[in-house]
């Protein structure tokens, strides 16, 4: 029966072939590592730099190139700044690729300090009116919030008169063990999030590939 | 290799193909294990159809996700906002989603709202290279700076562009990007105007710290997904994706209590002291 409804809706565009001839070449490296994987993972690497490639010049094309082009040669700069950046392939000359860098961290932090700063505020005052005004389970998760914030805190101070002090070292015990229970927490989601990617590589096979409709 | 060491070889290559085959079979056969609405998949249905409520509503859409269940969700999202009358601006941050996108205007928009006009009702910018300043513009007074759409028409050839200019211009933001957290910075606490986003599962936690005050809803897929779904009635792959989901789940639990009790009875004590 699996085989009829595999073979009356089985792709037939090349680009899926190959797409799950890669996938399956990935998959096998669970038994071990072997040639179909290598080639899987190397025509991978090779198309995604290839891919990088063409991306970077057609926004170089469309960012500067067309426009100067068009008369505009104030992106001329735009061009100059790109090229310095390659300067950071030479040993010698790696320090000219540092203005460019330095001025892009800078413009993108001096442009998110003022909005994070805002955003951070508003969520603190949304977290601190749960403990104040809530009531039930909001009270009771905001209280814990609170707790765990502040105690995890105490956790990561190292100085060593507040270590000495007994209530100080008892709260950084349960911070500890929030911290603990985080860290945790952040690792079952991290399995979870991997089961996804599984799950996306095993549709592109079952339904694009085999061509089930696996509408729910 | 010892005998033993092979059976352990064995033992771990069947635990991933029984966890493989556990979750690509309900893809196959969906299983239709029973399902409840969370709160959170509940309130971003409602902050769409509230949006869908007000006259001539504008949504902002950031159309990145470009692989798997997250880009035919995000693809869901526009024909359920566009089903209800919900006007779109759209941009991407991914090159690779760029042709996906390009063939839904083409082909899907037409069977899932025949009453729209491209410009008029729904506008595309693009795919547009760039980061944090992007973001900014595109919610700023950006007249000069996105001067045309996807294909090159000049913004005010399109009526729908020509009326946008700035952030206050849109009644709701739907975010389907991984770094939602960039766009957290230019959207403004309005409760007039939600935003909302599109999560993958190991986001979820980052999405909290913004929750609910700079972001309003999340979508945490895939399991949201499909109750997502299950609210609009739109027929998707997700509900048997999360079937899959949830046996796998269930296997690792299996393997973990597994795991334990052979370190709790020292068994294969003798294959890790080879």
């Amino acid at each position: 029966m699996l085989g009829a409804l595999v073979g009356q809706n089985i792709s037939t565009d090349p680009a899926i072939w190959l797409q799950t001839f890669i996938i399956i070449g990935m998959l096998t490296v669970i038994w071990k590592n072997n040639p179909i994987f290598r080639i899987a993972s190397f025509t991978v690497v090779g198309l995604l730099a290839a891919n990088s490639l063409c991306t970077a010049l057609d926004t170089i094309n469309d960012g500067a190139v067309s426009l100067i082009a068009g008369g505009d040669y104030v992106y001329v700069i735009v061009l100059i700044v790109a090229a310095m950046s390659i300067f950071r392939l030479s040993e010698s000359y790696g320090w000219v690729a540092r203005f460019p860098t330095a001025y892009i961290l800078g413009l993108g932090l001096s442009l998110a300090a003022g909005p994070m700063a805002r955003v951070l505020l508003e969520q603190v005052a949304a977290q601190s009116a749960l403990v104040i005004g809530g009531s039930g389970i909001a009270l009771f998760n905001g209280l814990v919030s609170l707790v765990a914030c502040i105690t995890t805190i105490v956790y990561f101070v190292f100085t060593s008169k507040i270590r000495r002090n007994p209530a100080l070292a008892g709260m950084a015990k349960i911070g500890r063990y929030f911290f603990m229970i985080a860290v945790g927490g952040l690792c079952g989601v991290y399995v979870v999030g991997n089961f996804q990617y599984q799950g996306m590589a095993l549709e592109y096979i079952v339904i694009d590939f085999l061509g089930f409709q696996a509408v729910g | 290799m010892s005998s033993t060491r092979k059976l352990v070889t064995y033992v771990n290559f069947g635990i991933i193909l029984i966890n493989i085959l556990g979750q690509a079979f309900p893809m196959a056969f969906p299983l239709a294990l029973p399902m409840y609405v969370t709160p959170f998949s509940q309130e971003f249905y409602d902050y769409i159809i509230v949006a869908s409520e007000k006259p001539d509503a504008v949504a902002f859409l950031d159309l990145s996700y470009s692989i798997g269940l997250h880009t035919t969700t995000m693809f869901e999202i526009v024909q359920f906002i566009s089903g209800l009358g919900i006007k779109w601006v759209g941009y991407s941050a991914s090159a690779a989603v760029e042709a996906t996108i390009v063939n839904m205007i083409n082909v899907d928009m037409p069977n899932w709202a025949p009453n729209f006009v491209y410009g008029v009702d729904y506008a595309y910018y693009g795919f547009i290279p760039g980061t944090t300043d992007i973001k900014m513009n595109l919610l700023a007074n950006n007249q000069d700076l996105i001067a045309a759409d996807y294909l090159g028409t000049p913004r005010g050839q399109l009526p729908l562009l020509a009326r946008v200019h700035d952030r206050f211009d849109f009644d709701i933001f739907i975010n389907c990007m991984d770094g939602f957290s960039e766009w957290a910075k230019w959207w403004p606490s309005r409760p007039d105007a939600p935003s909302m986003v599109l999560i993958r599962s190991d986001s979820w936690p980052d999405f909290l710290t913004y929750y609910p005050v700079t972001f309003s809803a999340g979508l945490n897929a895939p399991t949201a997904v499909a109750e997502f779904e299950a609210l609009t009635g739109i027929a998707g792959v997700a509900v048997s994706y999360s079937d899959g989901l949830t046996i796998v789940l269930y296997w690792t639990v299996v393997i973990i209590i597994a795991e334990n009790i052979v370190r709790v009875l020292k068994i294969g004590q003798k294959v890790e002291a080879e």
